[in-house]
């Protein structure tokens, strides 16, 4: 009954609420935030596409497009001739293999502390924790001190004979930020993981066991199963976050290190902002081929995953 | 009833090789557990062990125990602004602070807003607004650095606060996604009752939303400021003045600057710059938890 009043705007007071006030306010209020993404996200968007068509080196106004030069498809087929880049794309690409090892172990530790009789999940649950909240540069800052020559590991293995260990030597380089990455993220998937564990039905787990089925048949028919969608929610944001990533290789290395082994893909834009090598036309075009990449990526994997929920069903 | 037989029944068979079995199983979980554990401390217990020692990370273990890592970061000459002698990390925090707490406040109030419009307000065309808002989350970020670097140097933006505090302030798509998620489980009927006393959407969203789903606004709250304290990327583009320098910026100026075989300094304000974030987490885990669990993904 008051359900309908209100519909029907029969009270005099809630002439506030017309139907088409509802519209109006909602929308107005609703697109907020896109509007924001419209002026910081789409200007820059349009600008990027014009200028990945010019030979802009970042002097001059970006608008002034009578004096811009056109040169095509110049800047895009300059990126895609230069090994640099697609040395970073094969770099980018390996360290994607972050999320994996994110998920696995955050998978494995997500199920071992969701056993509510272990003594001191809560404890391990923040401690796998910390790392995500701590920022890029002092983690990774802190394990260069301890990996660079003379730091206390670089000491520590020198003695046993592992003579690899250096920050210079290209074969070390992959390895090491594949396991920084981990190291850090780990965390998010304990806790995306182990939300999604106490949500699953136990009812299912216990039918199951009734069953008869073992240890290994229920996580993989049971538990795995209802996971799934956070599974998938991993894969998708965090190699989305890897393909891109440069933040954590332009700390520990730089740009020349290693022979170009910390060069990603964001990296290589970035590299042509910097005052030295500025061609700004040139990392507009960059950033449009790392884009479509990361686009192409991201949506093989929203049909992938579609295909094997039908054939699921 | 029959079902309970069984269980009973089950149990009763397996009881002998299920405490075996349960024991093996606790004791694989700690070791498991505690070796990973160890794994993700050990940087922070060599932090801090180093910047006790002089020498720092070269001279664990041979060096002398010492506070003066932690003194170094006021005075030593690496770590001071020559123009203005103030610590990097002095400046560093306030800056950090006053980019932070603006941006990550008023982007929350929008984010909410706009959340509370697309969970309790049915507005024409609601689904779609949304499902765009959703799509923008797509975008790969990386798109966008280059070109809004030109245009905020254009605009005589770059050394400024501006282009670190504007843009987060109109709210994020992921913040609205999430407190959607959260707003849409009070009860229709409350707002309903307030609509008709006559009360306008904004005082139903400040009066009984906001009050209703404050767990979900501070674990937002506090994961933006987070992220707000720890980005490292979007000041490197935008400041260049040593005046305007953030926390981050800072702590690697200070890595870059300090003498190599010695980086106690180093660790010691590394130590200094992630008391913050450490604290506010373990004193507000729960909230940090939620906020990344409430997402409705299940």
């Amino acid at each position: 009954m008051r359900l309908e009043l209100s519909k029907e705007n029969r009270d005099p007071k809630s002439k506030v609420h017309s139907r088409a006030f509802e519209n109006t306010y909602g929308f107005l209020t609703a697109v907020i935030p896109l509007l924001g993404f419209v002026i910081f996200g789409v200007t820059p968007i349009i600008i990027s596409t014009i200028q990945s068509f010019t030979n802009y080196a970042g002097a001059g106004s970006p608008y002034d497009l009578a004096n811009t030069v056109f040169v095509g498809f110049a800047k895009y087929s300059k990126v895609l001739h230069d090994k640099v880049f697609w040395q970073a794309v094969g770099t980018s690409f390996l360290n994607c293999l972050v999320t994996p090892f994110c998920m696995a172990f955050g998978l494995i530790i997500a199920l071992l502390v969701s056993n509510t009789k272990l003594f001191g999940r809560n404890f391990y649950k923040a401690l796998f924790f910390i790392p995500y909240v701590c920022s890029v540069v002092a983690s990774c800052l802190i394990w260069v001190c301890l990996l660079e020559d003379g730091g206390f590991l670089n000491q520590l293995f020198t003695k046993i004979g592992w003579t690899w260990v250096d920050l210079n030597n290209p074969k070390f380089v992959m390895p090491l930020m594949i396991f920084l990455g981990v190291w850090s993220g780990v965390g998010f998937s304990v806790i995306m993981y182990t939300a999604a564990l106490t949500n699953t039905d136990n009812g299912t787990i216990e039918a199951a066991k009734i069953d008869g089925a073992n240890k290994w048949q229920q996580f993989w028919h049971v538990t795995f199963p209802s996971i799934m969608p956070v599974t998938f929610f991993l894969l998708v944001t965090g190699i989305i976050g890897n393909l891109q990533d440069f933040t954590r290789f332009s700390l520990v290395g730089d740009y020349y290190k290693a022979n170009g082994s910390y060069v990603t893909m964001a990296y290589y834009l970035y590299h042509y902002m910097d005052s030295d090598m500025l061609d700004l036309g040139l990392a507009c075009a960059a950033s449009w081929i790392l884009a479509l990449i990361v686009m192409i990526v991201t949506v093989t994997q929203f049909i992938v995953n579609r295909k094997q929920g039908d054939t699921t069903k | 009833m029959r079902v309970e037989y069984i269980k009973r029944d089950v149990a009763r068979k397996t009881f002998n090789t299920n405490k075996k079995e349960i024991l093996f199983s606790r004791i694989v979980s700690y070791v498991v557990l505690t070796f990973l554990g160890l794994i993700v401390i050990f940087p922070f217990v060599m932090m801090i062990i180093s910047s006790l020692t002089v020498g720092g990370s070269y001279a664990v273990g041979k060096g002398e125990f010492s506070f003066i890592g932690y003194k170094d970061i006021f005075t030593s000459v690496v770590a001071i602004d020559t123009n203005t002698d103030v610590p990097y990390l002095v400046t560093g925090l306030k800056n950090t602070l006053l980019i932070t707490v603006p941006s990550t406040l008023l982007g929350l109030f929008v984010s909410a807003f706009s959340a509370y419009a697309f969970a309790k307000i049915k507005f024409k065309g609601r689904n779609v607004v949304f499902f765009i808002m959703l799509l923008t989350m797509m975008i790969p970020g990386s798109l966008f650095f280059v070109p809004s670097f030109i245009i905020y140097s254009h605009l005589d933006l770059v050394d400024t606060f501006f282009p670190l505090i504007v843009p987060g302030s109109f709210g994020s798509a992921m913040c609205v996604f999430f407190l959607r998620q959260a707003f849409m489980a009070i009860p229709d009927d409350y707002i309903e009752a307030a609509k008709l006393d006559g009360i306008g959407h904004f005082r139903i969203f400040w009066k009984i939303v906001v009050p209703l789903s404050a767990p979900a606004l501070i674990s937002q709250g506090l994961l933006g400021f987070v992220g707000g304290y720890n980005d490292y990327l979007g000041p490197l583009l935008y400041l260049h003045d040593p005046k305007r320098y953030t926390l981050q910026i800072a702590l690697q100026l200070i890595h870059t600057q300090s003498s190599t075989g010695d980086n106690q300094m180093f660790l010691a304000a590394t130590v200094v710059s992630l008391l913050p974030t450490i604290l506010i987490f373990l004193f507000a885990q729960k909230y940090f938890i939620k906020g990344l669990t409430n997402s409705g993904i299940k």
